[in-house]
C-alpha cells in the first residue's frame, strides 16, 4: 500500500474548493526537524500540498479539533482511527458539532518514533514518499526499510483502532484495522492483574514518584473535555498541587476514572508523556472492567448511550 | 588537569563523596533521570543526557517552606530545613550553565532566596564534557560549550577507552581533586558538536531586541494555536524555576509548600476575581519564550536557554524554539 | 541575608473596621511583634496569610509615619481575601514584606500632588496621603480625587469626609457613579470628573490607583490636561506569589512587579508589554 499523498492533497483540495469546509487539519514537515510532522491547518486549496501523509505523523488531532471549531469553523479533518475516534469522543460528549466537522479518514498503517529513526537512520528522511509492508515501511525510491517492529511508536505498538471508523469518506487505499503487534490488546492488564497487591503498588509508586505531573497526559486527551477540570479546582481542593505519592495517586486514579467507558484509545497520554509511564496500561484496566462488567464489546468505541453515562431509575445495583 | 583509569576515578569519587547523597544519571525503563544511587557509575555509551535533568535536586518539584500548628486559637510557625549534602554526578555542561543561570537569579538582591541556596551550598556537582550529542541539542547556538564546566566544581572529560581526565573548578573541586592519584597533565579533549545549529536570525547580543520589536508579530499565534497549554516545556526546562506556593492542611496543622508551575499553564496569571493578562496560548507561548530569551537578558544580562534541546524533542504538538524563531522572521507557515 | 524570606511573622489583628455598606471591603488592623517590624514607605505592599488557607499581597494602607500598628484594606475576591475578611480581633495573621518600590516620596519632596483614586484602589495611596499629612510642611498642595459606584463604596470615610479636608493646602473631590437619596455631591466617572476639575500639571506629579478601566481613561484625561508621562505614577496589580522576585508569576517585561513595582511612571508603562 502506498502513503497515496496526491490523492489526500486531492481530497483536502477539494473540500475547500466545494466549501464543504473552511480549513483542513492534518500534518506538515517540519522545516527545522526532518523527523517531525506537527498540526498543521490549511485554509487555501492552493496551499494543500503543505500537509504530509507519511510514517511520520505522530501528532493525534482530535483536541486541536475541540478548540478549532468552538468558533463554529467547519473543519475538514485528516482523521486515523484515533483521531476519528476521539473527534467522535468530542462528538458525544457535545464538544463539537458533528455539522462542523468532516472527517476524512486515513487507514493508518502505524507511525514511526521519528527521533528514533532520525538517530539510527537519518538517510530515511530522503524518501520522496513511503510504502507499507506489512512488517516495514518501505521509502520511495530509496528502498530503505523501517522494520516496524523497532521503531513503532509505543501508542502504534499497542493500537487496536487502525482503521478510520465513522468518517465521512475513507480515502479507498489498502491497509486493514488489524495490528499484528498488538495481539491481546490485555495483555499488560492481566500481567499487572496477577501481580500480588504490595508488587502492584510498587509498580504504580515507583510511576508516581517519576511523574512530573507537567499535565501533557491531560491536556492532549480528547476525552478530558471538562470546562473547568476538578483536578485544577481550588474550592474545593480535590487535588494539592504538592507532589507525593498520595497526591500521584489521586491525579491518575481520578483521571482514569473520569476517562473510564469513555477513553477512546488513541495512546495519546502516552505519547506525550516524557517519562515513560504507562497510562494505556491504567486505562486499558478500566476498559476491560467496561468489558467484562458491562458487556461493552468495543468499549473505546464512543456510542450515543454508554454505560457509565446514563441513569436508570430501574438501575439494579444500589448506589452505595 | 589529572589523568586516571575509570575504576580508580570511581573509587576516587565515592571515597570524597562519603557520607553525602549521590545523585546519578539512571536509565529506568527507556528513559534517563537524575536518581539517588550509593554511589557514580560508569556510563554506558547510550548515556547523552537525562530526559529529567538535574534541577529537581536543587529546585525540588514540591517542598515544604514552613509548618504551622495552631493550638489555642494560636499558631506556631517552623522554617522547613530541606537540604542533605549532595552530590550530583554526570551533569552535562547545558545542565550545569543552566545550574548557574539558577544560582545568579536566586542569588538576587533584595531577597536571596535562601532555601534554594543552601541546599546549593551543600551540593558538589561533578560535570561530563559531552562526547556525543542529543538529537535535538543546539548548545553552541546558544552561546554554550559542550566540555566548558560552568556552575561545576569538577569536570570530566572522557578521553581514550577506560581513560579519563578531571580539573577541578572550586575550592571543594581542588580540595578533592588533591586526593586523586593521578599524572598531572594537558590532554586534548574535542567534545561532541551539537546536533542542531538553530536559524539564528541575529547575533544573540542583538536578539532580545529583535524579539522585543516582534511582540505583535502574527507569528506567535502561527506557532501557539497548537499548544495545549501542559506544562511539559517548562517542567522539562533546566532554567525554568517558577513556582507556586499553597498550604496542606491537615485540620489544624499543616505546611506550606512550594512547587514548580509553568507560565504555559492557563491558570499560572489568572488573577483572583478572574482577571488573565495572558487569556491564551499565544500569549502563554510567547512569555515563555520572551522570558528567556529578552525579559532575561534585559535583566540579567544573560539569555536563559542552554540549548539542551529537550522542548524539542518532547513538546507533544511540536512547538520550539527554531520555529519560533522562523516564523517571527517571516516565514509564513 | 534574611534566614527564610518566605516565612511570614506572625501578628495579631487588632481591629476590623468594614469600609463599606455591602462590606466587601474591611481594613484589619494589625499588631506585629516588636523584633518582627519593619519599616516601609508608601505605597509598598505586603504578604499577609492565613495560615491553612494561604497567602496573598496587600498594599499597606497605613503611613509609615505611624510604625506601631499596619493597616491593611482588602477587598473580597477569592479564597484568602475571603478568610481574611473572617479574621477577628486577637487572631493570629501572618505577615512578611515589606515588597515593591513604593512611591518615590524624596522625589516628590517640595512638588505638588494629584492623587486620583477609584475604590479599593485609595488603599495604597492612603498611605502616601497619611504620610504627607504628617510632614505636610515638605510638600506641596495635594488634591485628592476620589471615586467609587455609590456613596456607600466609598473607602476611608472618616478621613474622607472629615479629617483631610481640615488638613492645611490639602482638597478632597468626591464623586460616585450613581447618587443615593442623601448624596449631594458630583456624580460621574472619576477621570470625566478629574477633566471637569482641570487642575494644572504644573509643578505637580499625578499618582492614581483603581480598577484597570479606571485607570486607562485617567491616564488619558491626564494626558488631555498636560501632564507629561513622566509626571504620572500607577501601580500595576498582577497575581503575585512569593514576593521575592523569583516565582516569575508577576512578571511582565523585564520588571517583576513585586520587586520593580507595583509603582511605574507612565513612562516605564509605556516600555512595558501591555500584559497587565
Amino acid at each position: 500500500m502506498s502513503w497515496a499523498l496526491p490523492a489526500v492533497d486531492a481530497l483536502a483540495a477539494r473540500l475547500l474548493e466545494d466549501r464543504l469546509v473552511d480549513a483542513v487539519l492534518g500534518w506538515a514537515r517540519d522545516p527545522d526537524l526532518p523527523w517531525q510532522r506537527y498540526p498543521h491547518r490549511v485554509d487555501e486549496p492552493s496551499r494543500v500540498g503543505e500537509l504530509v501523509w507519511d510514517p511520520f505523523c505522530a501528532p493525534g488531532l482530535a483536541k486541536l479539533v475541540f478548540r478549532m471549531t468552538e468558533g463554529g469553523l467547519k473543519l475538514g479533518v485528516l482523521a486515523r482511527g484515533c483521531d476519528a475516534l476521539g473527534v467522535w469522543r468530542l462528538i458525544h460528549d457535545r464538544r463539537i458539532a458533528r455539522e462542523n466537522v468532516y472527517l476524512l479518514g486515513l487507514p493508518c498503517p502505524g507511525m514511526a518514533d521519528g527521533v528514533r529513526v532520525w538517530e539510527e537512520c537519518p538517510e530515511a528522511f530522503d524518501a520522496a514518499g513511503w510504502e507499507d509492508h506489512g512488517s516495514h515501511w518501505v521509502a520511495v525510491p530509496t528502498g530503505i526499510r523501517l522494520p516496524k517492529e523497532r521503531f513503532l511508536l509505543d501508542k502504534c505498538l499497542q493500537c487496536q483502532v487502525r482503521w478510520p471508523r465513522q468518517c465521512d469518506e475513507v480515502l479507498a487505499v489498502q491497509g486493514g484495522s488489524w495490528n499484528p503487534f498488538c495481539e491481546d490488546r490485555y495483555r499488560q492488564v492481566r500481567q499487572l492483574e496477577e501481580l500480588p497487591l504490595p508488587q502492584r503498588f510498587d509498580f504504580w509508586r515507583g510511576w508516581f514518584e517519576r511523574c512530573l505531573r507537567c499535565f501533557a497526559c491531560r491536556q492532549v486527551c480528547p476525552a478530558c473535555n471538562c470546562e473547568s477540570c476538578s483536578l485544577d479546582q481550588f474550592e474545593p481542593n480535590w487535588l494539592e498541587r504538592e507532589v507525593g505519592v498520595a497526591t500521584q495517586f489521586i491525579f491518575h486514579f481520578t483521571r482514569a476514572l473520569h476517562v473510564a467507558g469513555r477513553c477512546v484509545d488513541c495512546g495519546e497520554c502516552q505519547r506525550a508523556c516524557p517519562v515513560g509511564f504507562p497510562l494505556g496500561a491504567l486505562n486499558r484496566k478500566m476498559m476491560k472492567d467496561m468489558e467484562d462488567l458491562f458487556g461493552v464489546r468495543e468499549p473505546f468505541v464512543p456510542q450515543e448511550s454508554e454505560p457509565l453515562g446514563e441513569f436508570a431509575l430501574d438501575d439494579p445495583d444500589e448506589f452505595r | 588537569m589529572k589523568l586516571v583509569r575509570g575504576s580508580d576515578m570511581l573509587r576516587w569519587l565515592r571515597r570524597c563523596g562519603e557520607g553525602r547523597r549521590w545523585v546519578v544519571p539512571a536509565k529506568e525503563d527507556r528513559h534517563w533521570l537524575f536518581a539517588e544511587r550509593d554511589g557514580p557509575v560508569v556510563f554506558p555509551p547510550d548515556y547523552r543526557n537525562a530526559t529529567v535533568g538535574p534541577k529537581g535536586w536543587l529546585l525540588p518539584r514540591s517542598e515544604p517552606i514552613l509548618y504551622y500548628r495552631w493550638t489555642g486559637g494560636r499558631v506556631s510557625v517552623t522554617p522547613a530545613q530541606g537540604w542533605r549534602p549532595q552530590v550530583i554526578y554526570g551533569v552535562r555542561p547545558c545542565d550545569l550553565k543552566a545550574i548557574a543561570l539558577l544560582d545568579s537569579i536566586m542569588a538576587s538582591e533584595p531577597w536571596p532566596e535562601t532555601q534554594y541556596l543552601t541546599r546549593r551550598a551543600h551540593t558538589v556537582l561533578v560535570g561530563m564534557a559531552c562526547t556525543a550529542a542529543s538529537s535535538c541539542c543546539f548548545c553552541t547556538s546558544m552561546g554554550v560549550h559542550p566540555a566548558e564546566s560552568y556552575a561545576a566544581d569538577l569536570m570530566i572529560y572522557p578521553l581514550q577507552g577506560e581513560e579519563y581526565g578531571v580539573a577541578a573548578f572550586s575550592e571543594v573541586g581542588r580540595e578533592w581533586l588533591a586526593q586523586l592519584e593521578g599524572e598531572e597533565a594537558d590532554a586534548a579533549f574535542s567534545p561532541a558538536v551539537p546536533a542542531l545549529s538553530l536559524p539564528m536570525p541575529t547575533s544573540l547580543e542583538d536578539l532580545p531586541g529583535w524579539l522585543e520589536r516582534r511582540f505583535d508579530d502574527p507569528g506567535w499565534q502561527r506557532l501557539a494555536w497548537r499548544c495545549l497549554s501542559c506544562g511539559l516545556c517548562a517542567y522539562l526546562c533546566p532554567t525554568c524555576y517558577c513556582y507556586g506556593i499553597s498550604d496542606v492542611d491537615r485540620g489544624g496543622a499543616g505546611r506550606r509548600v512550594r512547587w514548580w508551575d509553568a507560565c504555559t499553564l492557563p491558570d499560572f496569571s489568572r488573577m483572583a476575581g478572574g482577571h488573565d493578562p495572558r487569556p491564551t496560548t499565544t500569549e502563554r507561548v510567547r512569555q515563555r519564550i520572551m522570558h528567556k530569551l529578552a525579559y532575561h537578558p534585559a535583566r540579567q544580562g544573560e539569555i536563559l536557554c542552554t540549548g539542551c534541546g529537550r522542548c524539542i524533542e518532547y513538546c507533544p504538538m511540536g512547538i520550539h524554539l527554531p520555529a519560533a524563531l522562523r516564523l517571527l522572521g517571516g516565514d509564513g507557515r | 541575608m534574611n534566614p527564610a524570606p518566605l516565612v511570614p511573622a506572625v501578628g495579631e489583628v487588632v481591629e476590623v473596621r468594614p469600609e463599606t455598606a455591602s462590606g466587601d471591603i474591611k481594613t484589619l488592623r494589625v499588631r506585629l511583634p516588636e523584633e518582627d517590624r519593619f519599616s516601609f514607605r508608601p505605597g509598598q505592599c505586603a504578604m499577609l496569610s492565613v495560615f491553612g488557607v494561604g497567602e496573598c499581597m496587600i498594599s499597606i494602607s497605613s503611613p509609615p509615619t505611624r510604625p506601631e500598628e499596619l493597616e491593611f484594606s482588602v477587598k473580597r475576591v477569592g479564597r484568602v481575601t475571603a478568610a481574611l475578611h473572617e479574621l477577628e480581633p486577637g487572631e493570629c495573621i501572618g505577615i512578611r514584606g515589606p515588597y515593591g518600590n513604593g512611591f518615590p516620596v524624596e522625589e516628590l519632596r517640595g512638588k505638588g500632588l494629584l492623587v486620583v483614586a477609584g475604590g479599593i484602589g485609595l488603599a495604597p495611596l492612603r498611605s502616601l496621603v497619611n504620610y504627607v499629612v504628617d510632614r505636610r510642611e515638605e510638600y506641596g498642595p495635594m488634591r485628592i480625587v476620589y471615586g467609587a459606584r455609590t456613596p456607600q463604596d466609598l473607602c476611608f470615610k472618616e478621613e474622607i469626609f472629615r479629617s483631610w479636608p481640615g488638613v492645611p493646602q490639602v482638597e478632597v473631590h468626591l464623586t460616585v457613579d450613581q447618587g443615593d437619596e442623601e448624596w449631594t455631591g458630583p456624580v460621574g466617572l472619576v477621570p470625566s470628573f478629574l477633566e471637569e476639575l482641570a487642575p494644572s500639571p504644573e509643578g505637580v506629579v499625578a499618582l492614581t490607583c483603581g480598577p484597570p478601566i479606571m485607570i486607562k481613561f485617567v491616564l488619558e484625561a491626564l494626558q488631555n490636561l498636560g501632564f507629561d508621562d513622566h509626571q504620572v505614577l500607577t501601580t500595576l496589580e498582577l497575581k503575585m506569589q512569593c514576593g521575592i522576585g523569583k516565582c516569575g508569576r508577576c512578571n511582565i517585561g523585564s520588571r517583576y512587579v513585586c520587586v520593580d513595582g507595583p509603582v511605574f511612571s507612565l513612562k516605564e508603562l509605556r516600555q512595558m508589554p501591555a500584559e497587565y
